[in-house]
């Protein structure tokens, strides 16, 4: 068995792992990188974020083709060719593999592709041929849809969201069974080339855990391009008939329907991948989640050992694992860092799109903290108004008494791309009065965090100051 | 609409203080300024005025909490039930800037300096891990102390140059720790203790673990302990101790004590008045002794007033309250103002005037026990007395043993500006004054 010798040994390749073996290695440690798969980047890169922006993107341009016709444009309906959209996120995925390999190989890391086991807590052994002696680990082996044992009946129409991105077909009909970010992401692509959608959700809402009024548009505006959205609902049964998968759906007064779809996408979460890696030999224990248990600096209890990104804890969000990665490699060369980000920012890349950081009105309601809401409903901006999409809303939360910034949502166009002033608003302590006193540019949608922010002071612009 | 406030700066050099005691309910109508709660900072305790008039909705401390400058500790209400006025319904008017400490802008670049802190080659990081462990500590206490709002980068810089961001007071509107503020911290704390390069003593070698060798209890340090610990910790890093012992016959004084209470009117004659006196009489004679040493400068300061602290045994803890002017006082008023500055320490009722700018102590044990001890000067005070339990002792007079009443008294001095001659001289004229009290007449 071939012995190589790391410094510091990184398990996954995705943002995080990625990160902190780049890390690593630009601090002069002999850096070892160990994935299962050939290609570098994780689920985020090849078949997660980047695979399901690439084709909203195709998504966003057939919905706005066909809403040109408001602005004395009519196309013709799109022709679709299902290999060229798939060829399209492939070509986008191949480009950004390449050149993180590009990066790997300059840096010297080695790269051992196949699956790491722990012997014990200095040692790893990759697919039984290749073992791995280590002074620090940093594990980060993310995580893979959820897949409950009632929906694995065996057929290739139930999918996950690799399943779903594969675009094997455009099926007339398709199930998708809860809607939090992935089903309502993949739902708006299916939509767009023609699938008829129903979602399944077994809250009373869209998206748990954002704010309603920031679901608001969004749910609105799916109405319409969604065949149905069915909340309070349960899927309780799966069954291949023919070329068809019927499901048999329970509402919340316990009624039962039977519908056909041509596939069913199943999207009701994720879970961590931190079995059957031997993580008990190397004396680390998980929490009743599955989540391997790390202090603020994402160390295990098993101190040469840090754990990253997914399998550390939710958010399962490829920037929170970044940031761990870097905080991790610095924590093991000695340097005072520990995690201590104020806020995580989480986009929803539906159209339109939701985005949001730091507090939310439901954590402060259940934590009983005060907070003054500031809003600018986009109706009053003229940027949203020419691109026709006045659904939105920027909402600003501020603490009563000294106006800093808790948190800001945002729903809308766009949104996504507006969240990054936000984190650097938390991050720096900013007050309302700080982004109302910045200058925004013209018009832009970045205006509606100004007029919001100035609404503290009851004198926004562009909408009316509150009744006094 | 409640609003919740947050605590004012209470004093300087105090960023946490301990609540003593709550004065107000929820549900009470309380005016501007009435009185909310009484708080320990470090060892004085204040009085925290409300700061608007309406009723108390939500008290969010609880006896014995530690409260940051700046937490929120209180929501108040408005009294009446007429509709919130909005805010916004007069244009604000900005508080006048509060007067900003020493420009932050104005540092100069040298601070940047601890900016670069020791890059550790990797290998040797590797091999030692003990910073990052600490890192991970300190933000836990952090963390029981909520967030202090302060940039990323600043946060980074704090962790890097070791400090805790609560011990940073900030300069900045709505309390917003900046770069600034923490390099004029670094400065701060370099200037005051140069040896150790800190806020405070060298960071102690890690504990065992006690809980190995059997059930433990760990219970926080109060203020005034905590004050204590660093007030020590000090003094007995900064000053080369000595101490000087003595006896002192007393049989005489005692005497005359007893028959003074007994006949007159006057408060409670006690030892401690006439040390205080025989000190005040001895502090004029020997002005090395009513000194502090002032070692950036190389000068000693002399001081003109006499100032004595006295050590006071509290629940909560050591307080040395302080009499001033001993000097230009007579022997019953000292006495009553010891009696009662006392009393109000052992009432936690002293505020932070009162606890300050002493020029030399005396600490009496005499009330419970001992033959003799070893004070720990007061810095930057440059002596203390330590008076101990007065004993029957057999001692030659006139060729014949009586029993006279002998009580030891111990100097602690600081050896940079006193000797050891000029100390045995200072204790001795001090034993002959109590030995001979009328001579304390001739200094009144």
């Amino acid at each position: 068995m071939e012995v190589i010798k790391a410094q510091v040994l990184v398990i996954g390749a995705g943002p995080g792992g990625y990160a902190a073996a780049f890390l690593a290695a630009d601090k002069g440690m002999s850096t070892v990188l160990v994935d299962a798969s050939p290609r570098m980047g994780g689920t985020c890169l090849q078949v997660g974020c980047i695979p399901s922006k690439a084709i909203l993107h195709v998504a966003k341009i057939i919905n706005e083709a066909k809403e040109a016709s408001h602005f004395g444009v009519t196309y013709g309906p799109p022709k679709i060719d299902i290999n060229g959209v798939r060829g399209h996120w492939q070509k986008v995925v191949e480009n950004l593999t390449r050149n993180l390999a590009m990066l790997r190989d300059a840096r010297k890391i080695k790269y051992v592709n196949g699956r790491g086991t722990f012997l014990d807590a200095n040692t790893l052994v990759v697919d039984g041929k290749t073992q791995v002696v280590f002074e620090h680990a940093v594990i980060a082996t993310g995580s893979s849809p959820a897949m409950p044992p009632l929906f694995q009946i065996g057929s290739s129409r139930v999918m996950d969201s690799t399943g779903a991105l594969a675009l094997e077909d455009i099926p007339a009909k398709l199930l998708i069974v809860g809607g939090g970010y992935i089903g309502l992401e993949m739902g708006t692509v299916y939509s767009a080339l023609g699938s008829k959608v129903a979602v399944v959700e077994m809250t009373d809402g869209l998206l748990p855990g954002a704010d309603r009024d920031l679901v608001a548009p969004l749910a609105k505006r799916l109405a319409t391009h969604f065949d149905k959205i069915l909340l309070k609902t349960k899927v309780t049964k799966l069954e291949e008939v023919g070329k068809t998968i019927r499901a048999t759906l329970e509402a919340a007064d316990g009624a039962t329907s039977l519908e056909t779809y041509d596939r069913v996408l199943i999207s009701v979460g994720r879970r961590p991948n931190t079995h059957n890696m031997g993580l008990e030999k190397a004396g680390i224990t998980l929490d009743s989640k599955g989540f391997v248990p790390t202090d603020n600096q994402r160390r295990t209890a098993v101190p040469h050992i840090y754990a990253i990104g997914d399998i550390a804890g939710e958010p399962m969000l490829a920037h929170k694992a970044t940031y761990e990665g870097k905080v991790a490699v610095e924590a093991l060369c000695g340097e005072p860092v520990v995690y201590d980000a104020k806020a995580v920012p989480a986009v929803v890349f539906t159209d339109p799109e939701i985005a949001w950081a730091g507090l939310t009105e439901a954590e402060a309601e259940k934590n009983k903290i005060s907070y003054k809401k500031l809003r600018f409903p986009w109706t009053g901006s003229g940027r949203a108004m020419t691109r026709g999409r006045t659904e939105g809303l920027t909402k600003i939360l501020i603490d009563p008494a000294t106006e800093r910034v808790l948190g800001i949502g945002l729903s809308g166009i766009d949104a996504g791309e507006m969240i990054g002033e936000v984190m650097l608003a938390l991050e720096m302590g900013a007050t309302a009065r700080d982004l109302a006193l910045t200058m925004h540019a013209h018009p832009t949608l970045s205006e509606t965090i100004m007029e919001a922010a100035e609404a503290a002071h009851g004198f926004p612009t562009h909408a009316l100051p509150p009744k006094r | 609409m409640a609003t919740e406030h947050k605590l004012p700066p209470l004093k300087e050099n105090v960023e946490i203080v301990e609540v003593n005691a709550l004065k107000v309910s929820e549900g009470d109508l309380v005016q501007k300024d009435q009185p909310l709660m009484e708080v320990q900072a470090d060892k004085a305790a204040l009085e925290v005025l409300s700061p608007a008039s309406g009723t108390v909705a939500k008290i969010l401390v609880k006896v014995g909490d530690q409260v940051k400058i700046g937490q929120a500790y209180i929501a108040i209400g408005d009294g009446d039930a007429a509709p919130a006025k909005a805010p916004a319904a007069k244009p604000a008017v900005a508080p006048a800037p509060i007067a900003q400490a020493p420009s932050a802008a104005a540092a100069p670049a040298a601070v940047a300096q601890p900016a670069a802190a020791p890059k550790p080659t990797p290998a040797a990081a590797v091999a030692n891990s003990t910073i990052s462990s600490s890192a991970v500590a300190n933000s836990a206490v952090a963390a029981s102390l909520g967030p202090v709002s302060a940039s990323p980068g600043t946060r980074r810089l704090a962790r890097e140059l070791g400090v805790e961001l609560h011990r940073v007071v900030p300069t900045a509107k709505h309390g917003q720790v900046t770069e600034d503020d923490l390099k004029n911290y670094v400065r701060q704390s370099l200037t005051t203790a140069p040896s150790s390069g800190g806020s405070g003593a060298p960071t102690p070698p890690p504990l065992p673990k006690f809980e190995d060798q059997g059930p433990v209890e760990r219970v926080p340090m109060t203020a005034i302990r905590r004050a204590t610990a660093r007030q020590m910790s000090l003094a007995w890093t900064q000053i080369p101790h000595v101490t000087q012992n003595d006896l002192a016959d007393v049989t005489d004084l005692e005497d005359f004590r007893r028959s003074q209470s007994a006949s007159s009117k006057g408060p409670k004659l006690t030892m401690t008045a006439f040390a205080l006196k025989a000190a005040s009489i001895l502090l004029r004679e020997f002005p090395a002794f009513n000194s502090s040493i002032d070692i950036q400068n190389n000068q000693i300061v002399l001081k003109k007033y006499i100032h004595i602290g006295i050590a006071v045994d509290t629940e909560a803890g050591l307080l040395v309250p302080v009499v001033r002017d001993v000097d230009k006082k007579s022997v019953h008023e000292l006495a009553a103002e010891v009696t009662a500055i006392a009393e109000r320490a052992r009432a936690k009722k002293l505020d932070g005037s009162e606890l300050s700018g002493g020029t030399f102590t005396i600490t009496n044990l005499g009330g419970i026990g001992g033959t003799g001890f070893t004070p720990i000067v007061n810095w930057p005070e440059v002596a203390i007395l330590g008076v101990s339990r007065g004993r029957l002792d057999p001692v030659l007079k006139n060729g014949q043993w009586v029993p006279r009443l002998m009580v030891p008294l111990s100097l602690s001095y600081d050896h940079r500006v006193i000797d050891g001659a000029a100390a045995a001289r200072f204790l001795r004229r001090m034993a002959d004054l109590l030995e001979q009290p009328m001579h304390m007449l001739l200094h009144a």
